[in-house]
């Protein structure tokens, strides 16, 4: 059967070509969640280089409001993006 | 040992990279056997002693007293800095999780009540202990200090470009500033690995500098506060992120502060091509 592997890429600005500046995969398996770990590697230099990959952008990060001028709010622009996996039960 | 002489304060670079990066890390000069000690006391701890560090491991006083620690702590916190009740003593033991991303929280404030333009509160992590990669080393975002992020929108962040992990030496010191976003991360090891975190806080305002500071220095200082990024930023974040940090600068630096606005971004040579300063050739270069 197919299931549904999550990919989110947070990227540096809303452009889908920016670099990546933070990821987490989640595979459809049971699973404990994706932790922090040394030498972890960025799986795409871009969202645009996930979506060559075969990954489906289903949600794209809304603009941001303009609050404070002066903050520095969260890091980068969440995209999330899904890729159909064929899963032996 | 040298708990004796005057505190080793930290030079213009090291507060430029503190208010830059969020942390710096001290390797105090303790005396042979000390730190195999504290991690033989901490061993044989029936319980963790919550907020009573001092009273449950008296060694702490000797970490504490050292002239490379006062020295930063006056550094970074002026001369009457206090410590603040409480700390904690986190025992990571082999095959653990890691933490989520967090800023720590301080009773009766929210997310938003952040130090994002001072440096009022530091948080002082001593490991015992060697700590390597496997051992659950706490990980650090640098220049995460200045962002005002809600817990919740913390939640599906996991692996960060930037994120630096702190593998130290046995007796090494973190002190971070108190907003920093950190985590303690999943011990693959098959060692404990303990870290005593205690607090410390301004309690008055610098009428100069409370480090070893140069006004030759100045300028290159300027210059680097200008332009080192320890993690990539969007465009919106450059120039608050760059006022940020030279606030922080103005606000702990007393008679030594620099004008708020450079206009070192408008000098250097003519661009190849079109009518670019430096300032908006950076942000054309970044999509």
């Amino acid at each position: 059967m197919k299931r549904q592997r999550i990919l989110y890429l947070n990227a540096v600005s809303r452009s889908i070509r920016a670099p990546i500046v933070g990821f987490a995969i989640h595979e459809p398996v049971e699973s404990e969640s994706p932790q922090i770990q040394a030498g972890a590697e960025t799986p795409y230099m871009s969202v645009h280089h996930a979506v060559l990959d075969g990954w489906r952008v289903v949600s794209f990060p809304a603009q941001r409001a303009e609050g404070d001028p002066e903050s520095v709010g969260v890091f980068g622009y969440e995209f999330i993006l899904e890729q159909m996996a064929k899963i032996d039960d | 040992m040298t708990n004796a002489g005057a505190p080793v304060l930290l030079t213009d670079d090291e507060m430029v990279s503190f208010i830059i990066n969020g942390f710096h890390i001290v390797e105090p000069d303790l005396s042979s056997g000390f730190n195999e000690r504290v991690f033989s006391t901490l061993l044989e701890m029936p319980e963790n002693p919550g907020e009573h560090i001092i009273e449950a491991l008296p060694a702490m006083t000797d970490v504490l007293g050292n002239p490379a620690i006062t020295g930063a702590l006056t550094s970074l916190l002026g001369q009457d800095y206090i410590r603040e009740p409480g700390g904690h003593i986190h025992m990571n033991p082999p095959r653990t999780r890691a933490q989520p991303w967090h800023q720590d929280e301080r009773f009766g404030r929210s997310h938003q009540d952040r130090d994002i333009d001072h440096l009022k509160h530091v948080m002082l992590m001593y490991y015992p202990q060697d700590v390597t990669d496997d051992m659950g080393p706490t990980v650090l975002l640098p220049g995460s200090h200045r962002r005002v992020a809600s817990p919740e929108s913390m939640v599906t962040l996991v692996n960060l470009r930037g994120q630096f992990f702190s593998t130290v030496k046995a007796g090494s010191v973190l002190l971070t500033h108190s907003d920093i976003w950190h985590a303690g991360t999943g011990n693959r090891s098959d060692r404990i690995r303990y870290m005593v975190k205690i607090q410390f806080s301004r309690t008055q305002e610098n009428a100069e500098p409370s480090w070893s500071h140069s006004a030759e220095a100045l300028s290159e200082m300027r210059l680097r506060l200008d332009s080192e990024h320890p993690t990539p930023l969007s465009r919106n974040e450059y120039e608050s992120d760059h006022a940020l940090r030279v606030r922080t600068w103005n606000n702990i630096a007393g008679n030594a502060a620099m004008p708020l606005r450079s206009e070192a971004h408008l000098g250097g040579p003519w661009p190849a091509s079109g009518g670019a300063t430096t300032a908006s050739r950076r942000r054309r270069d970044m999509p």
